[in-house]
C-alpha cells in the first residue's frame, strides 16, 4: 500500500515536472502579439528579433514597416489591449483576417503600441466557412472571445447569416465589432433601425452588397463597350442571403446596359452553398446560349464550378464575384482552370497597389506569409488601425465610448479611404482617393491576375479560346 | 431541349450510385450491419486517390487500385475493430459507425483542411453522347462502376464464395451449421463494401471534388437507394440507383438544383411509408 502510494506520488511529480518544462518552453518562445484562446489578457511574454527597420508614420496613422522580419515587443508589467479575431480560422478568409491583423499589430507595437500599451490578439474559430456548421458555433465562439478571452474589440466575420446573429449579441457585450468579411446590407440596416443597440457594428470590408453590385454593374457597362456582341448573361449564384440581396440590383440594371438575362425566370440560377456538381448548371448555360456567366460565390464551391466550366469548354466567360478565386491558391485548386475567370476585388488586391500604404502592406504581407492577401486581410489590417486610432483618441478601451470615434474614422488604407456612412458601412467610391474602391481582375497565369477595370488600370480582357 | 441531358446525366450518375450503394446493400443484406460509416469509404477513397495521384506521383490507374485496396482493408478493420464487438446490439452498431464516420471526417479535415480537394482526371477531353457535352472522365466513371458492379454480382451469383455469402444472407444460423464461417463472410462483405464505395469516391472525386464532409451525402444516397431497391437485393439496388439519379436530375433541370439534395431524403421517407420492403426486397424489416 505504502509502495503504491509512493509510486503514485512519484508519477504525479514527474508529470508536473514535464508539464512545467513544456509550458515554460512554450511561453518563452510564443510571440507576444498573439495568444491562444485560453490565455488571459495579462500575458507578458516577450520575443525579439534582431532585424533593423525603418518606419514612417503617415498623417492618417498607419505606420509602414520595412523590417525584414516580424518583430514583437512588449513591456513586462503593462497590460496589453486585446483585439479578438473571430472568423473561420482554417479557411483562407479567416487565415487572412488573422494575418492582416497580425501585421498591423506588429507595426503598431513597433511604434510603442496604443496609449503606451501593446496590442495583443486572441483568436476564436467560428468555422463559418463550412456551410454545414450552424450559426450557434459562431455565437459560442463570440461568447468565448468576449467573456473568456476578454477581447475589447472584435475583428472578423465571413458568412452573413453568422455575422447577422453575432450582431444581435452586440448590445449585450457592448464591444465594437469590425466586420471584415460579410457584405449583407441587412447588417447596416440594423444600425439605422436601432442605433442604440447596434451601433457597435461596423462593416470595414468588403463594401456592402449594394456597392458590390454597383461596382459589378459599372464593370459590365465597360465590358459591353469593349465586347458589344456578348450580351447574354446567365446569373449563377449561391443560395445565400447576400446574393439574394444583390441579384435584384443586377436584374434591374443589366438590361438597361444592353444585356439580356437568360438564366431561369430572368433572375438567378441559385445552387446550394457547398455544391460540388455543376453539370446541370453548365448544361443550362450552354443550352440558353449564354455568353457571360455572372458568378456570385462566397464559398469553395466555385472551385468545382470553374473546373466543370473549363472541362466542358462552355462558351461563356465567367465574370462576377467569387471569393475563393481571390486566393492565390485558386489557380492550383482548379489545376489552372481559373484562367479567364474575371472577378471583382478590392482595388488594393489587384497586385498593383494604389498608394504607398497599399504597396507596403502588400510587400510585407507577401514577405511574411509567402502569399498574397485577399480582401479580409486588407479589412483586418485596416480594422486594427481604425480601432487603435479610436482608442488613442478616446483615451479608453470602453466599447461604448469608442463608437463616435470609430464613426469619425478617416483612414487611408490599401483599398482607398475608409470612412463610414450612417449605417456604419464603409463608403464605396470608384475614386480610391475618396472612398473604398473596387476593381475587376482576370486570372491569366499561376499566381497572377491582371486588372481589367477600371479603365485607368485596365489591360485588355481575354476570352477563352473556345468562345 | 432538356430530355437528352436528363437521359445522359441521369444514366451516368446512376451507374456510380449503383456502385456506391452496392456495398451498403451487401453489408446489410448479408451481415445485417447498418453501417452509417459507409459514406466514409467513399470519402476516403477519394482522398486516397488524390494523395497517390497528386502527391506521390502514382498514375491514375494505380491510384484507383490503391484506393480500392486501402478501402477494402479499412472495411475489414472497421468490422473487426469496432463492429464485431457490438454486433449483437444494432443500436450500438449504428452509434459506433456514426462515431467512426465523424472521427474520420475530423481526421481528414485536420490533415487536409476543410476545403475540398480535386484530383486530375484519368482521361481528359469531352464527348457528346446524344449531343450532350460531358467529360470523358464522367463516362469512364460510369463504365468502371458498371463493370465493377457486374463483377461483384457475378462473384455473388457464380462462385463458391458467392454461394456462401447468399447462404449467410438467407439464414446465418443454418449457414453456420453447414460449416460456413459467418465471421469470415462478414469480413469479406465489409471489405467489399468498403472497396466498392471507395472506388466510387475515387471515380467521382475528380469531377465533384472531395471534402471531409462528403461522407454524409454519400451515406444518404446509398441509404435511399438500398431502402428503395430493397434491403439485400442487388438487382433492386441497381434499379433504385437509376431511379434516384434520374429523380435528382429531373428535379435539378425542371425545378432547381437547390432541391436536388432533398430527393434522396424524400425517397427514404416515401419508401419507408409506402413500401418498406422496397421494390425487390427480400428482407422484411
Amino acid at each position: 500500500m505504502a509502495r503504491s502510494a509512493a509510486i503514485a506520488v512519484l508519477v504525479v511529480i514527474v508529470i508536473a515536472a514535464v508539464a512545467g518544462v513544456v509550458s515554460y518552453y512554450y511561453v518563452s518562445t510564443a510571440p507576444a502579439s498573439t495568444s491562444t484562446s485560453t490565455s488571459t489578457a495579462t500575458s507578458t511574454a516577450t520575443s525579439t528579433a534582431t532585424s533593423t527597420s525603418t518606419q514612417t508614420v503617415t498623417s492618417t496613422g498607419i505606420s509602414t514597416v520595412t523590417s525584414t522580419s516580424i518583430k514583437t515587443v512588449t513591456s513586462t508589467g503593462v497590460q496589453p489591449i486585446t483585439f479578438g479575431i473571430l472568423g473561420p480560422l482554417t479557411d483562407v478568409t479567416g487565415i487572412d483576417e488573422k494575418e492582416g491583423a497580425q501585421l498591423a499589430v506588429t507595426e503598431i507595437n513597433a511604434h510603442g503600441g496604443v496609449l503606451g500599451r501593446p496590442l495583443q490578439l486572441v483568436y476564436e474559430d467560428t468555422q463559418e466557412a463550412d456551410p454545414t456548421i450552424p450559426v450557434s458555433t459562431g455565437l459560442a465562439a463570440m461568447n468565448r472571445i468576449v467573456t473568456v478571452d476578454h477581447a475589447q474589440v472584435i475583428i472578423g466575420g465571413e458568412r452573413s447569416d453568422v455575422v447577422l446573429a453575432e450582431e444581435q449579441q452586440l448590445p449585450k457585450y457592448k464591444v465594437p465589432f469590425l466586420d471584415t468579411g460579410a457584405a449583407d446590407t441587412s447588417l447596416g440596416k440594423q444600425v439605422i433601425s436601432n442605433y442604440s443597440l447596434y451601433k457597435y457594428f461596423f462593416m470595414v470590408s468588403p463594401v456592402n452588397s449594394t456597392a458590390l453590385a454597383t461596382g459589378l454593374i459599372s464593370y459590365y457597362g465597360y465590358f459591353h463597350y469593349v465586347e458589344p456582341n456578348l450580351t447574354k448573361v446567365y446569373i449563377l449564384a449561391e443560395d445565400i442571403a447576400v446574393w439574394h440581396a444583390l441579384v435584384p440590383v443586377l436584374q434591374y440594371y443589366l438590361p438597361t446596359l444592353g444585356f439580356t438575362i437568360v438564366s431561369p425566370g430572368g433572375g438567378a440560377d441559385y445552387f446550394p452553398y457547398g455544391s460540388t456538381d455543376f453539370t446541370t448548371q453548365m448544361s443550362n448555360v450552354r443550352s440558353t446560349g449564354a455568353q457571360v456567366i455572372c458568378i456570385l460565390a462566397a464559398g469553395q464551391d466555385s472551385v468545382q464550378l470553374i473546373q466543370t466550366w473549363a472541362n466542358l469548354k462552355v462558351p461563356a466567360i465567367p465574370m462576377g464575384i467569387d471569393v475563393a478565386a481571390e486566393s492565390p491558391s485558386f489557380w492550383g485548386q482548379t489545376s489552372g482552370a481559373a484562367k479567364y475567370e474575371t472577378i471583382e476585388v478590392g482595388i488594393g488586391d489587384t497586385g498593383t497597389p494604389i498608394n504607398t500604404i497599399g504597396a507596403n502592406f502588400y510587400q510585407n504581407y507577401s514577405k511574411y506569409y509567402n502569399t498574397l492577401p485577399i480582401y479580409t486581410a486588407d479589412g483586418a489590417y485596416e480594422s486594427v488601425y481604425i480601432a487603435a486610432q479610436a482608442i488613442e483618441k478616446a483615451g479608453t478601451t470602453n466599447g461604448t465610448v469608442l463608437i463616435p470615434y470609430i464613426e469619425k474614422t478617416n483612414l487611408t488604407g490599401p483599398d482607398g479611404v475608409v470612412t463610414f456612412d450612417r449605417s456604419h458601412n464603409v463608403v464605396y467610391n470608384p475614386d480610391y482617393t475618396k472612398g473604398a474602391a473596387l476593381s475587376m481582375v482576370q486570372w491569366t497565369a499561376f499566381n497572377t491576375y491582371t486588372p481589367v477595370w477600371p479603365p485607368t488600370v485596365a489591360k485588355p480582357i481575354a476570352l477563352p479560346p473556345w468562345m | 431541349m432538356v430530355l437528352p441531358e436528363i437521359l445522359v446525366f441521369g444514366g451516368l450518375l446512376g451507374a456510380v450510385y449503383a456502385l456506391l450503394s452496392l456495398g451498403f446493400s451487401l453489408s446489410y443484406g448479408v451481415a445485417r450491419i447498418l453501417n452509417l460509416a459507409h459514406g466514409s469509404f467513399y470519402m476516403i477513397g477519394g482522398y486516397v486517390y488524390y494523395v497517390f495521384l497528386t502527391l506521390s506521383g502514382v498514375n491514375g490507374v494505380g491510384s484507383l487500385l490503391l484506393a480500392v485496396a486501402l478501402t477494402f482493408l479499412l472495411g475489414i478493420a472497421l468490422y473487426l475493430g469496432l463492429i464485431r464487438p457490438v454486433r449483437s446490439a444494432p443500436v450500438r452498431v449504428l452509434l459506433i459507425t456514426l462515431s467512426a464516420a465523424i472521427v474520420a471526417q475530423e481526421v481528414v479535415s485536420l490533415a487536409f483542411g476543410d476545403r475540398g480537394v480535386g484530383a486530375p482526371f484519368i482521361i481528359g477531353g469531352i464527348s457528346a453522347p446524344l449531343g450532350v457535352v460531358v467529360e470523358n472522365q464522367r463516362i469512364l466513371a460510369a463504365g468502371v462502376s458498371l463493370a465493377m458492379f457486374l463483377s461483384v454480382w457475378l462473384l455473388i451469383r457464380t462462385t463458391k464464395l458467392g454461394r456462401a455469402v447468399r447462404a449467410v444472407a438467407q439464414d446465418a444460423e443454418a449457414a453456420s451449421l453447414m460449416g460456413i464461417n459467418d465471421t469470415r463472410i462478414s469480413v469479406i462483405t465489409l471489405g467489399l463494401s468498403g472497396a466498392t464505395a471507395g472506388l466510387a469516391g475515387a471515380l467521382l472525386g475528380p469531377l465533384t471534388g472531395i471534402s471531409p464532409d462528403a461522407w454524409l451525402n454519400a451515406t444518404v444516397v446509398a441509404f435511399a437507394v438500398v431502402i428503395l431497391g430493397g434491403l439485400g437485393s442487388i438487382p433492386g439496388t441497381f434499379l433504385a440507383a437509376f431511379l434516384v439519379s434520374y429523380s435528382q436530375i429531373i428535379v435539378a433541370f425542371e425545378v432547381s438544383s437547390s432541391y436536388e439534395i432533398i430527393v434522396p431524403l424524400a425517397v427514404i421517407a416515401v419508401a419507408v411509408l409506402v413500401r418498406p420492403k422496397g421494390l425487390l426486397g427480400k428482407v422484411e424489416e
